[in-house]
């Protein structure tokens, strides 16, 4: 006797009436599969948009320029180094619309140095609308709660009072972004809405001590152009900084090293963590930006992995000779 | 029944051979679709913290009033509120932050905040105490350590790490900061502090408030964890000691054959055996010298300095004290 069909219980008549239930069944689970089948896959809360590509903010003509401005103001710093790259319409020209990405991350005053510096963004917002910019957005997608953060670091007032309108990120202004030949930037949200419709980005970021990467620096700061749980890709903290370099070019990056959070960053606390470094570097070549920018912090760029990583992807070059600046 | 009749139908057969066709397409399906999960959370675009202060809510701080209602971070979202310092934390052994801002009554201007650190042991507290102390901060004595800086107090208590950070440093915010974390200790009770093997190191030229203990890594070699360093300048340079007990004299002399091979894999290069410190190893690397050595079950040595005299001085002293010290 089969242990599996007993004959005496079950007749052809049997069979076809089990076999067409067992079809049956089948058949409703397929069509309750296909009725919740998500042909575009989880979403979160928000509504995501197609893939976006940013293109190049470069300026041209202006490739591999790069200032180093020694000074203890801010302000006269960032104009004349600017003055030395040819002035500010060399980077904007009337008609353009301008965003500049600055460090926002942290709801701390700018005193502590974990942030753009408010004179730093009144300043580059009032140049570029001086020199014919139709509209300038100031954004970033903070660590922090991103109204606290733009309010308790100045950025906020300042932007808005020099005329730049601050947008803040909210869920609608993401959309995925993918970088080719990328191994940690897939498919991932990036803060693409304020940057609707530009054609110039500045980045402006505070040189600051980094304790996974060492520093952080402009290139550090695109980190605030990604959304979602980006903490996971500190496991491969120069990994990502080397992919941001490749995904953003931007048409400006300014180190503030005008003071510098020399220890304990990137959040610091301490005025003590501060250290007066009376430096503001410039440039179109972010790494090499970078690479000088980290001399502040007393560490060569060799010591700083993300840098060479950075140059073997083609980002930029470590070794440009900056026009140098000394205000006195 | 015979045997033949166990045999299934030719219908049977066609309808197991379905069945189990659409199992598998049902399997490659889940194979596939695994690679379409959201690595993104779109959803989380701010800060993912809880709500509610904790220990901090009920903290009684005159003149001060509380600019929000706290925040609460566990290990899964610590980076949103310090980003990359999370790590230090993490590898110490963190379970909790609470924070939260209050600004001086009727000032919303000059404010500060607190962030109180619950870290899975008085080591790890003490972890995270030491290697981010200010250098020239002022020693307090509301615990046994604790500093200030000009707008900041940080301490540890036991299983707890306190800062209170200012937003500047006025008078009324430096005394403000200065009475939260009095405040703080008031409520939680004063409690040990962990670091009773940074009583181990030689007194003699130990530069104050200079012994840190590092959690994990030490010295760029993985699994060298729990390691208390500490600074003795000698004229333009520093010698650095370090100690760190393991479970047993073996395991110890294990890990100082460990980190001896470390620096010898790294450019080291072996000198003899220093006179009056039999077993201990004196590896010449990047012109500076260390000497590494086991005494009882402490891993302990000096690096970092270009005088081989004083690095063995010091080693001496070193040995001397922990071979005085409890095993």
């Amino acid at each position: 006797m089969s242990p599996l069909l007993p004959p005496e219980e079950m007749d052809r008549r049997d069979f076809l009436r089990r076999a067409g239930l067992a079809g049956l069944g089948l058949a409703a689970a397929g069509v309750l599969g296909w009725r919740a089948y998500d042909g575009q896959g989880p979403l979160g809360s928000g509504e995501v948009g197609p893939q976006v590509k940013l293109p190049s903010y470069a300026v041209p003509g202006q490739a591999q320029k790069v200032a180093l401005v020694k000074g203890s103001h801010r302000v006269p710093a960032l104009r004349a180094g600017l003055e030395a790259l040819g002035g500010i319409k060399a980077f904007v020209q009337p008609g353009d619309q301008v965003a500049l990405k600055v460090n926002a991350a942290f709801a701390s005053p700018p005193a502590l140095g974990a942030t753009t510096h408010p004179e730093l963004v009144t300043e580059m917002v009032r140049l570029c609308l001086d020199a014919g910019a139709k509209r300038v957005v100031v954004t970033d997608n903070p660590i922090n709660d991103p109204a606290s953060c733009f309010e308790l670091s100045g950025i906020g007032p300042a932007a808005r009072a020099a005329g730049a309108q601050v947008v803040l990120p909210s869920a609608e202004a993401f959309q995925p972004t993918s970088l080719a030949g990328g191994r940690l930037i897939k498919d991932w949200p990036l803060l693409y809405g304020p940057l609707k419709g530009v054609n110039k980005l500045i980045g402006l970021a505070p040189v600051k001590d980094h304790h996974r990467s060492r520093a952080s620096v402009t290139m550090k700061n695109w980190y605030g152009l990604l959304g979602g749980r980006r903490n996971i890709f500190h496991q491969d903290i120069n990994g990502i900084i080397a992919e941001l370099g490749r995904l953003v070019t931007p048409s400006l990056a300014v180190a503030d090293g005008v003071a510098s959070l020399v220890k304990n960053g990137p959040t610091g606390g301490s005025l003590e963590d501060i250290k007066p470094t009376d430096t503001l570097i410039l440039g179109t070549d972010q790494v090499a930006v970078d690479a000088l920018a980290v001399g502040l912090l007393g560490l060569t760029p060799a010591q700083v992995p993300y840098l060479g990583l950075a140059v073997a992807a083609g980002v930029g070059a470590l070794d440009l000779k900056p026009l140098r600046v000394e205000l006195g | 029944m015979s045997p033949a009749h166990a045999q299934p139908g030719r219908s049977q057969t066609m309808v197991g051979a379905v069945l189990l066709l659409v199992l598998a397409v049902v399997a490659a399906g889940v194979f596939w679709q695994q690679f379409r999960y959201d690595p993104t959370q779109w959803g989380r675009l701010a800060s993912s913290a809880g709500q509610g202060a904790g220990p901090l809510a009920s903290l009684s701080l005159p003149g001060l009033s509380p600019l929000d209602a706290g925040q609460t971070f566990g290990p899964d979202t610590l980076s949103d509120k310090i980003d990359g310092k999370a790590e230090l934390y993490l590898a110490a052994g963190f379970e909790r932050l609470y924070a939260r801002r209050y600004a001086l009554t009727g000032q919303s201007a000059a404010w500060l905040e607190v962030f109180l650190f619950r870290m899975r042991s008085a080591e790890a507290a003490y972890s995270v105490f030491s290697s981010q102390r200010r250098a020239g901060a002022v020693p307090l004595t509301i615990t046994q350590n604790a500093y200030r800086t000009s707008n900041a107090v940080y301490l540890a208590n036991g299983s707890d790490y306190l800062e209170v950070v200012a937003s500047a440093a006025t008078p009324a915010l430096q005394k403000a900061v200065l009475d939260a974390a009095q405040a703080y200790a008031q409520a939680q009770g004063v409690k040990k502090s962990a670091a009773s093997e940074a009583e181990l190191f030689p007194p003699q030229g130990l530069q104050a408030n200079s012994v840190v203990l590092l959690s994990k890594d030490a010295f760029g070699l993985a699994g060298l964890d729990r390691v208390y360093i500490a600074t003795y300048p000698r004229g333009p340079q520093e010698l650095m000691a370090f100690l760190a007990r393991r479970a047993d004299p073996a395991v110890a002399q294990a890990a100082a054959q460990g980190y001896v091979k470390f620096l010898l894999d790294n450019g080291g290069k072996q000198a003899p055996e220093p006179a009056g410190l039999p077993g201990a190893r004196l590896v010449e690397i990047m012109g500076t010298w260390e000497l590494v050595f086991s005494q009882g079950p402490f891993l302990a040595g000096v690096r970092g300095a270009e005088d081989q005299a004083a690095t063995l001085a010091l080693a001496r002293l070193l040995r001397a004290r922990l071979s005085e010290a409890k095993p």
